[in-house]
């Protein structure tokens, strides 16, 4: 791939995964707090006030939970690197785990697909009769979306750990370049060399 | 079958796969080899049924307290909220950890969440305790433990999460940790006291008249009203019936704003941006995972495990009281393997109904729950509190754990087994409050 493609559209992604999540933070917090004010101050409800907000968190969750997976916050035991010390066994245990990450991520992602596309077109699948929200009859695909995409976020990302660590485990290698990370001084070497 | 989707699931978690993963992975299994000889489910069920699950405003509350939390801690709101307690407490030998324990206490009425409460007090607290002499492993002890206090001091995450995942009113479940919160809160004291009575090396202020101390407080109390509002305005709005616990984040998070910008002056733009991003990764990393144990407890629910188990303990004793002592080893255990989170998640769906089976109250449980997770946080091998106060504070790990098998006999054993074993305990608050029978 064109070097500055190869970072360009990782870098893509982050920025639109962390504008969404602003905006999502924003937008819940204001869109609540507006439903409170309406009702002590104005006496009167937002109507279906809930089916905007419920799209905006589901953006922000798995917009959250595709950036953690970026920067490897997603909670785990992390027994091997405190009990394995560095070497074979360790680096064959990380690959396994890798391996059963990104497996597993890319099944659901496939899952996700699946849902998303329920959503987008219909359960006949000929783009009629949509699923959608009772009061604003907003497409439930918007919020499918959210889901699918953050899945598949989360395998392109998991997919690059396990790169990483195939690379180390056989080359002794540094992390690939392909999230928009600051580069490593290993690659860059083999950049400029 | 469910047992190897057991294995599968710990097995994973053992060697690091991340938790929601972990959750998957067993839920991939039943997906294709569970159910009556061994068809598997329909997988296009798993999703829709999460979907179904987790499209709730209930559930924002704990996205919505994780982002306050941020601001408080960027903004200097917790800075001042010590100053205040300090005055009391911080002339007596181990008053300064005294002033530590009980300023988590506070500040968890504001966030819900312990990692939040160890961030911003022990960001503040730390150097304070390191000046004036305090060891630096009891201190990390100290604020790790003292930090699970913001998830047993309403309003909760935790007990969101308890509440929503078993079907229970969300302001009971609150009002059920408060007497073991405050117990726990009087033994972390106790014990940091008892600790360091005879430590010369801590340096400690002069005795000062009272006229002197009321005279402070009442300069700090006035520069941190601001600060001390917001415990009002979260716990007043949900239990005065005029917000819920939703709307009430969403509020203290719009209150939070303008005072750390223009009253404190601790928080930027930059900051906030900063804050929002932290805590929207935070709210999905928790989410995500949400969302696989919601898939997954669909399937062990089909596949009988609650009953399974509710056998298994049942073969050892019938006495209820033990099997509820078991149910503690279980969920002790489960916290030194996993985080409180993952833990509550994963044992709600299994124990509740083997808890309703038994005659217990599902808000006494909710009480069990919360100290148990507390406890889980500083247990090791996963001790995330313990790891991240130790790693906040530059202390080595073993010389925290000395002062955290303190705390745990003394005080965290002491709470579990009260809270146990006196149901009345946990019971009263939400029985005077909500009208929950005892």
């Amino acid at each position: 791939m064109n070097g500055s493609l190869r970072f360009f559209i990782p870098r893509a992604f982050l920025l639109f995964e962390k504008t969404v999540m602003i905006i999502g933070c924003v937008a819940l917090t204001l869109i609540i707090c507006a439903s409170v004010v309406a009702r002590y101050f104005l006496r009167a409800n937002l109507y279906g006030y809930e089916e905007i907000v419920t799209i905006f968190a589901f953006w922000v969750y798995f917009m959250g939970g595709a950036y953690g997976a970026y920067e490897g916050t997603h909670i785990s035991a992390d027994l091997v690197n405190v009990y394995l010390k560095d070497g074979v066994l360790k680096n064959t245990v990380t690959l396994i785990k890798d391996g059963v990450t990104f497996g597993i991520s890319l099944l659901f992602t496939w899952y996700g697909y699946e849902f998303f596309m329920f959503g987008f077109m219909g359960p006949l699948g000929t783009g009629i009769a949509l699923p959608t929200t009772p009061v604003w009859r907003i497409p439930m695909w918007v919020s499918y979306a959210a889901i699918f995409l953050g899945l598949t976020l989360m395998s392109a990302y998991f997919g690059r750990n396990l790169v990483r660590d195939i690379r180390i485990m056989f080359f002794g290698g540094a992390a690939p370049l392909v999230t928009g990370d600051p580069a490593p001084d290993v690659e860059l070497t083999e950049e400029k060399s | 079958m469910i047992y190897i989707a057991l294995v599968i699931l710990f097995a994973t978690l053992v060697i690091g796969v991340p938790v929601p993963m972990c959750f998957m992975s067993s839920a991939a299994w039943l997906l294709f080899f569970g159910g009556n000889a061994m068809q598997g489910y329909s997988t296009t069920m798993l999703l829709p049924y999460g979907f179904s699950q987790m499209n709730s405003i209930v559930l924002l509350a704990i996205a919505l307290f994780i982002i306050a939390g941020g601001i408080m801690e960027k903004g200097r709101i917790g800075e001042k909220l010590i100053d205040v307690v300090d005055v009391f407490v911080g002339r007596i030998r181990g008053g300064l950890g005294v002033v530590a324990t009980v300023s988590c206490a506070v500040f968890g009425a504001i966030t819900g969440s312990g990692c939040a409460t160890l961030s911003c007090i022990g960001s503040i607290m730390f150097p304070r305790l390191n000046a004036a002499g305090y060891p630096r492993g009891h201190s990390a002890a100290l604020m790790a433990n003292s930090a699970v206090l913001g998830m047993l001091i309403p309003p909760s995450s935790i007990m969101i999460l308890y509440a929503w995942i078993g079907g229970q009113s969300v302001l009971a479940s609150f009002l059920s940790t408060v007497v073991p919160g405050i117990i726990l809160t009087s033994l972390l004291s106790i014990v940091n006291v008892f600790l360091l009575r005879n430590n010369t090396d801590i340096i400690i202020g002069k005795p000062q008249p009272v006229s002197v101390t009321l005279r402070q407080a009442g300069v700090k109390g006035k520069i941190a009203l601001p600060a001390l509002v917001m415990p009002v305005l979260v716990l007043g709005g949900i239990y005065g019936g005029i917000m819920t616990p939703t709307e009430a984040a969403a509020v203290a998070c719009l209150y939070a704003i303008p005072v750390g910008f223009f009253v404190y002056k601790g928080l930027t733009v930059k900051g906030l941006l900063k804050t929002l991003i932290e805590s929207a990764v935070t709210t999905g990393v928790i989410m995500v995972m949400l969302y696989a144990v919601m898939m997954l407890s669909k399937l062990y629910i089909l596949e009988d495990l609650p009953g399974k188990v509710l056998v298994l303990l049942q073969s050892i004793s019938t006495n209820r009281w033990v099997i509820l002592f078991m149910i503690n080893i279980f969920l002790i255990i489960m916290g030194m393997l996993m985080d409180d989170i993952s833990s509550v998640m994963l044992t709600t769906p299994i124990l509740l109904p083997i808890i309703l089976h038994l005659g217990f109250s599902p808000i006494h449980y909710a009480a069990i729950v919360g100290v148990n997770t507390g406890l889980g946080n500083i247990t090791p091998p996963c001790a995330p509190m313990l790891y991240l106060g130790g790693r906040l504070n530059n202390s080595p790990i073993n010389e925290t754990l000395k002062p955290t098998l303190w705390m745990i006999l003394f005080a965290w054993i002491p709470t579990l087994a009260i809270t146990t074993y006196i149901p009345q305990l946990s019971m009263w608050l939400p029985h005077v409050v909500l009208g929950t029978p005892m």
